[in-house]
């Protein structure tokens, strides 16, 4: 079952200061998406109106064609998780499971159990007592055996180590392909989960930059490395993003992508065009100051 | 795979009753141990008051403070877990109310019971009669409706917290005094102590006064969902 989003002129201000401001998309559901940004971008303020943890200060949710704020309906069908899932710190880790089996209409208590089972987590020891990363596996496990229909993660698995993160990026992967559903994972190490994401917005400072396929945006991402002198000739009238020199020979990151006469000319010109990673166009894309967009 | 799932204020009043359960049934089991041991090893040494109105007629107090405690921690430390699992801040309120019902009731039963209890004891342990003898219904009625306020004003006190900043929460604290005073002079039948002072108030009908304790706890609970429908959920406030 998929949910459509639709964020309509969005906007989430705490006093005075504007957290997010006019945002719009609309995601079609069925896919994973990432949601990218600096620190304070309005990640997470954007995920709480999805999740109905706030109202928008401007514009509206709507999910499933319903304004999402309070609805029942689609309330439950909605899972937002961070760090543990937001369980009272004196319950047991069995209570959460408990509380959320009772919550989710489409819980799936036989992969809860897996779940438990795969970070093995201890069911009697109370949230407080556990590792940050022990935390996250709980966060992580509420939202995948929820099955709801929009699961959201919003870097629910900082402090996991590293082969816990990619026992995490597998569950995911499986899970979606097993049972189709709508998710968002808001996260910082875009290297990791990157290949995960279908569709990327960045979001940065409080706007959305972007809001694209992956594979489309990694198509807009050239780098182009050769002799200096070349590569300057060459990129002339191109969006530079970035650029680095080693001795005589320079690589610069572009954005926009070259059409067949450009390709053909790089060839001739002996320059090598290769692929950039999404964590660099994001980095290049939201640079502080603004050059980046 | 998935069973049918109940009503949300079903889940939310049944989890926070399962939660709860254990506070008070721990806290009455202290206090009836308390209440059992003053009058059988100290019997000789009550004074003439306690003597002839009982211990149990002045011990509602105790009752009274523990359910405002408890009211005070519902929204700060559940509501963020229920939101966040799904459920409505209508429906948390729902269940909020639902939970004050056998708080409120068992508590009710308890001190109501007291009353013929500490008599036995008295006529067993061999004290002087008991003078203060209330009728059980009316007791009852008066200490459920007297628990129920207490909850609903300190569920309003930490609700105040959860939804604004700290500084309003103080003087929602402060503001909340003016409904226990209210419900303390309705209840009080003719004069009431308050601060030390007597204030004389016009003795009305006993289902006049319950009515207005009602409509009093009514209007709280109106307040509370007021305020709790459009809260922001915050990560962790407790």
């Amino acid at each position: 079952m998929t949910l459509a989003i639709d964020v309509r002129g969005a906007g989430v201000q705490y006093g005075r200061t504007v957290a997010v401001e006019n945002v719009s998309f609309k995601l079609e559901g069925g896919k994973i998406y990432g949601l990218l940004g600096r620190n304070g971008s309005g990640k997470t303020s954007l995920l709480s109106l999805l999740a109905s943890f706030r109202e928008p200060t401007k514009g509206e949710v709507l999910i499933d064609g319903k304004i999402a704020f309070e609805n029942a309906e689609i309330m439950s069908q909605v899972c937002f998780i961070q760090e543990n899932g937001h369980m009272m710190d004196g319950y047991k880790v069995k209570d959460a499971i408990k509380l959320a089996a009772s919550c989710w209409p489409k819980w799936d208590e036989q992969y809860a159990n897996h779940l438990l089972d795969l970070y093995q987590l201890p069911l009697k020891k109370s949230i407080s007592s556990l590792s940050r990363g022990m935390k996250s596996a709980l966060g992580v496990t509420l939202g995948l055996a929820s099955r709801a229909p929009v699961t959201i993660f919003d870097e629910a698995y900082l402090g996991m180590d590293a082969p816990t993160r990619y026992a995490f990026y597998d569950e995911v992967l499986r899970d979606y392909m097993e049972h189709p559903r709508t998710f968002i994972l808001s996260t910082h190490l875009i290297e990791e989960v990157g290949n995960l994401f279908e569709e990327v917005l960045i979001l940065d400072r409080g706007r959305l930059l972007l809001h694209e396929e992956s594979d489309t945006l990694r198509q807009r991402g050239v780098s182009i490395t050769g002799p200096a002198e070349r590569v300057d000739d060459f990129v002339i009238g191109l969006q530079v993003l970035g650029e680095q020199r080693l001795g005589g020979t320079k690589s610069v990151t572009v954005y926009g992508e070259l059409n067949q006469e450009r390709v053909n000319r790089a060839r001739t010109d002996g320059l090598d065009l290769g692929p950039v990673p999404l964590q660099d166009l994001f980095v290049h894309l939201t640079k502080k100051g603004g050059e980046g967009a | 795979m998935t069973a049918k799932r109940k009503h949300p204020v079903l889940i939310v009043s049944n989890s926070l009753w399962s939660g709860y359960r254990a506070s008070l049934i721990g806290y009455w089991m202290i206090f009836v141990v308390v209440f059992v041991g003053i009058n059988l090893f100290l019997p000789n040494n009550l004074s003439d008051q306690m003597e002839t109105q009982g211990i149990w007629a002045g011990a509602g107090f105790s009752p009274k403070v523990y359910l405002l405690v408890i009211g005070i921690l519902l929204t700060p430390v559940s509501m963020t877990s229920y939101v966040s699992n799904g459920i409505t801040r209508k429906h948390f309120v729902g269940g909020t109310i639902l939970l004050s019902i056998p708080m409120a009731l068992i508590s009710a039963v308890v001190m109501t019971l007291g009353f013929p209890v500490e008599q036995l004891l008295r006529d067993w342990v061999g004290g002087k009669e008991i003078m203060a003898n209330p009728s059980l219904l009316q007791s009852g009625v008066e200490f459920f409706l007297g628990f129920l306020a207490y909850y609903v004003v300190g569920w309003m006190i930490g609700s105040g917290f959860y939804r604004y900043n700290w500084k309003a929460g103080v003087v929602i604290s402060i503001l909340s005094l003016l409904p226990l005073i209210l419900i303390e002079a309705v209840g009080s039948n003719g004069t009431m102590e308050l601060f030390g002072s007597a204030i004389a108030w016009p003795e009305i009908p006993f289902i006049v006064e319950m009515l207005l304790i009602l409509f009093i706890v009514a209007i709280i609970m109106a307040i509370n969902y007021a305020m709790l429908r459009k809260a922001a959920i915050k990560r962790k406030l407790i």
